[in-house]
């Protein structure tokens, strides 16, 4: 339960599917393997976007073109992703994972 | 261009969030923030959008190839939903740069966490869904 909170928490402040807390969190807290923390995390990310989306939607917080636009790559993206997975070993992965945050943290930080 | 930039973020957005079991916002919002002008509520907006449909996906294609636990999903969801919900209605009251700096904040900590970081037990299991 903790951890939807957590994973729920972020995704509306932060509008993102809450996996990357929920990753860690199934793999540290819940004992999960490292692929299927993945694959779960993602299960539990559609309710939360699903719900998440709704009062950003009702402000007129969406550029719906543009949700189109990146849909259509990402809808490609993900099942490849999916794949590709398992190619990876889990600890290459886990340091992808890291990777890809302090990447989009420091572009956060920097790009104003 | 700036549909084959929505397109190209999307598509990075998705191989990571396939891979490493994210919604992709953590490209998604960056990348329409600094490659398309967006600004930070919208594109988060946006961000939760594109993430409906690219989770769906990509969880049935997780559960398809096995590498899910699907009876956790349940228990975890409904608190994420409630969460999910009243974060994103206070989040229309905060100003945007402070959530860009908690965020980045945030990310920070649990990147560097994520590459030091070595799991005690390696169960690299393919689950069945028996």
């Amino acid at each position: 339960m903790l951890t939807g909170l957590a994973g729920g928490t972020l995704a509306g402040f932060m509008g993102v599917g809450g996996g990357i807390v929920m990753v860690p969190m199934l793999t540290g807290l819940l004992g999960v393997g490292q692929y299927a923390a993945h694959g779960t995390s993602l299960a539990l990310i559609l309710p939360i976007a699903v719900a998440g989306v709704i009062p950003y939607a009702i402000r007129g917080n969406v550029d719906w073109p543009l949700v189109a636009t990146i849909t259509a790559g990402s809808v490609i993206g993900v099942y490849v992703g999916a794949r590709v997975m398992l190619r990876l070993p889990t600890w290459r992965l886990r340091q992808v994972f890291g990777l890809v945050m302090l990447v989009a943290a420091a572009r956060l930080l920097i790009g104003d | 261009m700036d549909l084959a930039i929505g397109v190209a973020i999307g598509v990075v957005a998705g191989l990571i969030g396939g891979m490493l079991g994210v919604g992709g916002g953590i490209t998604i919002v960056p990348g329409a923030v600094i490659f398309l002008g967006t600004d930070q509520t919208t594109a988060q907006g946006v961000s939760l959008a594109a993430i409906v449909v690219t989770s769906a996906v990509g969880a049935m294609t997780h559960y398809r190839q096995r590498t899910m636990r699907a009876e956790l999903v349940p228990w975890i969801a409904p608190m994420a939903v409630v969460a999910s919900v009243v974060a994103a209605w206070a989040a229309g009251l905060v100003d945007p740069t402070w959530l860009r700096r908690a965020f980045a904040i945030l990310l920070v900590l649990f990147g560097t966490r994520m590459i030091v970081s070595r799991p005690s037990a390696e169960r690299e299991e393919v689950v069945s869904t028996g």
